[in-house]
Formats: structure tokens, C-alpha cells, sequence
């Protein structure tokens, strides 16, 4: 049953990560801003879960206050953006940083170990026992209906008549302000939510691994990014509404990319080269699409 | 002339910008009365500052001299959404009146201001929006992004979203510009609808007939100036097609 393990793992990691690939994803697509703080929000999430885990705080304070401190994290980079015209991935290079350090102090060292701490996971370890050692159905079962509640959630948010003027100023922002939106506060009320979406993918990381580390968010973005660029060839545009096709299309990416990327290194896969082979991956997908609309080289 | 005469106010507007190191005039002092209700054609070359003009009404730009007053208000003091509830401005560019990943109904619907203070149901809201695109043809695509639309459906979208639009003052800049004679006519009929609605309506055309045939009032600008203004009875057909030919033929 060997082949079940990277499937398992693939799953788990593809679940958990879904939540940093919706968050780059709904930021590119509906805010028309290439987000990349979301490579600082997400190790800031599970940095300040792990602290307060660390330091007897509840299980609900830590995974809430992680996603408050990734919602201010994005949102001082559209602030950044918005009120010192600064560019949109200068903005977001100089939050990273930021964070980087952000999460040393809180952590108080590079890494922490949750070992033996409370997890959400904690809930389904019986079913993870019955089904073997091997496939673990309570954690991905616990992970896929968390996904599809966010999701859902998600995708209804963004269809009432606030989210919808959130993706005029996204979309259009001259236009936005003919109808009385104010982009600058959408901007950086948009970039709040997806960042809290980075936070939580980093909660759920650092519980599913047993520990926060620094450097848990380095290859997120080229991660997300694959990701993305797979499940918008996975999804039709033309059957869902756009908002709903970029939600699903990164839920699906990042199950996807995560199952092949764990087959892969089972297979033999260094995984040192496995950015190198997800960088290869990306391009490959985007000159498929674009050879197949007939612009490459015209 | 309509009632109303201390409507819209442009006094003494001055708009410079600074292109390359140069100082431009965009709008050299110009002062204009718009009675409630008035739709007005605004011609003139291009550079004259009829774009400047309207960016100026619609609070869009700051004027280094003179005001723009809506019902004796500065227009440049009101805020974000007070703005928008009271100036709607059509841009000439089909690509900036709307959202282009959001669906046809979605971008009719968060620009409904009736629809967000009524509470109307999205059931009854898809029956009135496919009253309102039928004519134009796009009632069958309502569930359609608006990307998905021709430059001329997206520049009849924007005139038929003012029509949603509280704004007692709409701003039309060049709406026929990018439209083929049939859109256009659609065009100009929804404008007619606007103005029976008893809305303030200013428009930039380039289109001689229509600067003589169409509105209350011709106003042209040149060079930042305004150099003609007559009422519809008695516009000039010949005076106004001068402002678009300012130079004698053998200097140009």
C-alpha cells in the first residue's frame, strides 16, 4: 500500500496549502495585485500561533490571532501601496521582510516545536487510527471540510453586493470610483482577508508538522503560483461565475500540484530541485495556454 | 431653458498641467451656467479641453483656479460617495465603464442604487435588468462577463448603468466614439431616456450633426477657452464645424 503514501501526503498538503494558494490567487485575479506577501503572512501565522500555543494560550485565541496578525501584514502592504504609491511587489518584498523578523522576536528563536501541543487535528485522531498508519482520512476529511466551509463561505461573501464592489475595485478601479467605492480601503481591506487566508495555511502547517520555523514560507509563492496556473487549466472559465472559477480553480490547483509533487519525489524526484522543476512546470503550463490562444512568438 | 438656473456653476475654471517640463493649459478661465435638467453638447478640437472640462465637474481633477459649484457646492468638497450619487461620468474609453470580470448582471446590480435601498430581490432585479438590456440585445448575456463583451456592448453598458445611477449630473465623454451607426442610434436613445428622466447632461461629441440636432445647447472650447455657446434654436451648423477647422486651409 506504499503507493497510498504520497497520495496521503499529497492531499494533506494540497488541503493545507489551499488556503495560501486561494490567498495569492484571489489577490492576482479579483484585486489585480501580485501579491507577495503572502510568502511573509503565512510563516507570521504560524509563528504567532506557536507563541501563543508556547506561552498556554488557548487553541482559539492562537489560530485567531494568527490570522489577525496575517490580515495586518496584508493590509499594510496595500497601505503601503495605496498611501506611499509604493510598487505593488516593492510593497510586498518590504512586508516580507519585515515579518521575517517579526516572527524571529515573536517566536524568540528560528523554530518551535508543537509536538506536544493542543492541535485542531487532535479532534480526528481516532479515525486517523482506525484507518491505519498509513492513510491518514481524519485529517484529510477534517482538512477538506474546513476548505470547502472557508470556500463556501468565501465564494458567498464575494457575491453579495460588498464583495461585489470589492472586485469593481479591483477590476476597475476608475470605475469603482464612479460608483462611489473607495479603492484605497478596499485594497487594503482585500489584502487583510487574503493574507488572514496565508495566516491560517501556516496554523494549519505548523499543526499538521508539529512546528513553526522561520523559513516555513520560503517557495510559497512559486508553490502557489504553479498551483494557480494548474487549476485555471483544471476549471472552465465559461461555466462559473470569475470569482468562483479562481476559488476553485486554486483549491483544485493546489490539490493537484501537491499529489504530483509527492508522487514525484517518491518516484526519485530530488527534492532539492524541486523548485526548479515546479519553476519548469509553471512555464510549461503558461506557453501551453498561450500557444494554444495562438500569441506565442506573434 | 429648463428651470433651475443655479444648478451646475463653472466659474473662472483654470487647469494647468506640467507635460514634459512644459506648462499646459487645459482650461484657461472658463465659466459655464448649466440649468437643471439642460443637456448640453460640448465640441471643439482635440487639446481644446473638453475632457479637462468634464475630469473637472466630475471632481476627477483639482482646478489650480476657479470652482466648479453643484447646487452651490463646491464639487471638489464632496466626498467619495456624495460625489458619486450626484455626478456619474461616462468615460470616452468603453474599457473604464466597467468591470470587466464581473458578470452583466453583476455590474448593473452593484450599480443600482435603487436596488440597494429597495432590497429588491435578485429574481425581480434579473427581470428588470432584462427590460432595460433587451432592446440593446444583451439580454440573453446577462450571466456573461462583461470581458466577454464587444468595446461597443461595453460602451452601451456604461450608458445604461448612468441610467441606474442617482446622479442628478451625467457626464458623457465622446459615448458614441467607439460605437457603429446602429449602437450609436441604441446610444443616443438611452441618452434621450436620461435626459427625460430629468437628469443634467453634458456630452463631448465630435460629430457635426449631432452637435446641431442633439441637446438644449452647443458649447464649444478651444484652447482652453470657451469660444462658442448658443441654445439649440439658434445653433449655427456653419459656426459650430468652424471650431473643428480653427485654421485657415493653407495653414494647415
Amino acid at each position: 500500500m506504499n503507493w497510498l503514501v504520497p497520495l496521503d501526503i499529497g492531499l494533506s498538503m494540497g488541503l493545507i496549502f489551499a488556503w495560501a494558494v486561494l490567498a495569492l490567487a484571489l489577490a492576482f485575479r479579483l484585486l489585480s495585485f501580485p501579491d507577495l506577501t503572502v510568502e511573509g503572512s503565512l510563516p507570521l501565522g504560524a509563528a504567532v500561533y506557536a507563541a501563543i500555543l508556547k506561552s498556554d494560550g488557548s487553541l482559539s485565541t492562537a489560530v485567531v490571532t494568527a490570522i489577525i496578525a496575517g490580515a495586518i501584514a496584508g493590509g499594510l502592504t496595500a497601505f503601503l501601496h495605496v498611501r506611499f504609491s509604493l510598487n505593488k511587489f516593492l510593497a510586498g518584498i518590504i512586508v516580507v521582510a519585515i515579518t521575517y523578523s517579526l516572527s524571529l522576536r515573536i517566536m524568540g528563536a528560528s523554530n518551535i516545536g508543537l509536538l506536544q501541543s493542543a492541535s485542531l487535528f487532535d479532534f480526528v485522531t481516532p479515525l486517523d487510527r482506525a484507518t491505519g498508519e498509513i492513510f491518514h482520512a481524519g485529517t484529510i476529511l477534517f482538512l477538506a471540510v474546513s476548505l470547502v466551509i472557508g470556500a463556501t463561505l468565501l465564494v458567498s461573501a464575494l457575491s453579495s453586493r460588498r464583495g461585489m464592489r470589492l472586485r469593481v475595485a479591483g477590476s476597475n478601479p476608475e470605475y469603482a470610483r464612479s460608483l462611489g467605492i473607495s479603492v484605497p480601503w478596499n485594497l487594503i481591506f482585500g489584502l487583510a482577508l487574503t493574507n488572514g487566508l496565508a495566516a491560517f495555511s501556516g496554523v494549519l502547517l505548523a499543526m499538521h508538522q508539529g512546528f513553526a520555523d522561520v523559513g516555513m514560507g520560503l517557495g510559497v509563492l512559486i508553490l502557489a503560483l504553479a498551483a494557480m496556473t494548474i487549476g485555471e487549466r483544471l476549471i472552465s472559465e465559461k461555466k462559473v461565475p470569475f470569482h468562483i472559477f479562481v476559488v476553485l480553480a486554486a483549491i483544485f490547483g493546489s490539490i493537484l500540484y501537491q499529489v504530483l509533487v509527492a508522487y514525484a519525489v517518491r518516484m526519485g524526484l530530488a527534492p532539492t530541485d524541486l523548485k526548479l522543476v515546479t519553476a519548469v512546470l509553471v512555464l510549461l503550463v503558461v506557453a501551453f495556454r498561450v500557444s494554444q490562444d495562438g500569441e506565442l512568438f506573434s | 431653458m429648463k428651470s433651475g438656473d443655479d444648478f451646475l456653476i463653472v466659474k473662472d475654471l483654470t487647469v494647468t498641467f506640467v507635460r514634459w517640463g512644459q506648462a499646459v493649459n487645459a482650461l484657461r478661465g472658463v465659466n459655464l451656467n448649466v440649468p437643471q435638467g439642460q443637456w448640453l453638447i460640448l465640441v471643439g478640437p482635440n487639446g481644446s479641453g473638453k475632457s479637462t472640462l468634464l475630469k473637472a465637474i466630475g471632481g476627477r481633477i483639482q482646478p489650480d483656479q476657479g470652482q466648479a459649484l453643484l447646487k452651490g457646492k463646491s464639487i471638489t468638497a464632496l466626498s467619495g460617495d456624495s460625489l458619486a450619487n450626484e455626478v456619474f461620468l461616462v468615460h470616452q474609453d468603453p474599457l473604464l465603464g466597467t468591470a470587466h470580470t464581473l458578470t452583466v448582471f453583476e455590474n448593473l446590480f452593484v450599480a443600482d442604487f435603487q436596488a440597494q435601498s429597495d432590497h429588491e430581490s435578485k429574481k425581480l432585479l434579473a427581470i428588470k435588468y432584462h427590460d432595460l438590456l433587451k432592446p440593446l440585445g444583451l439580454s440573453e448575456r446577462m450571466k456573461q462577463p462583461v470581458k466577454t463583451l464587444s468595446g461597443g456592448e461595453r460602451q452601451l453598458m456604461a450608458v445604461l448603468i448612468a441610467r441606474l445611477r442617482p446622479s442628478s449630473v451625467i457626464l458623457l465623454d465622446e459615448p458614441l466614439a467607439a460605437l457603429d451607426p446602429g449602437k450609436a442610434e441604441l446610444s443616443i436613445g438611452l441618452i434621450n431616456e436620461l435626459n427625460g428622466q430629468g437628469k443634467t447632461l453634458i456630452q463631448v461629441t465630435h460629430d457635426p450633426e449631432l452637435a446641431v440636432t442633439a441637446g438644449d445647447r452647443t458649447v464649444a472650447l478651444d484652447q482652453g477657452r470657451l469660444v462658442y455657446d448658443e441654445m439649440a434654436t439658434a445653433r449655427s451648423p456653419v459656426a459650430i464645424r468652424a471650431h473643428w477647422y480653427p485654421y485657415p486651409i493653407e495653414s494647415r
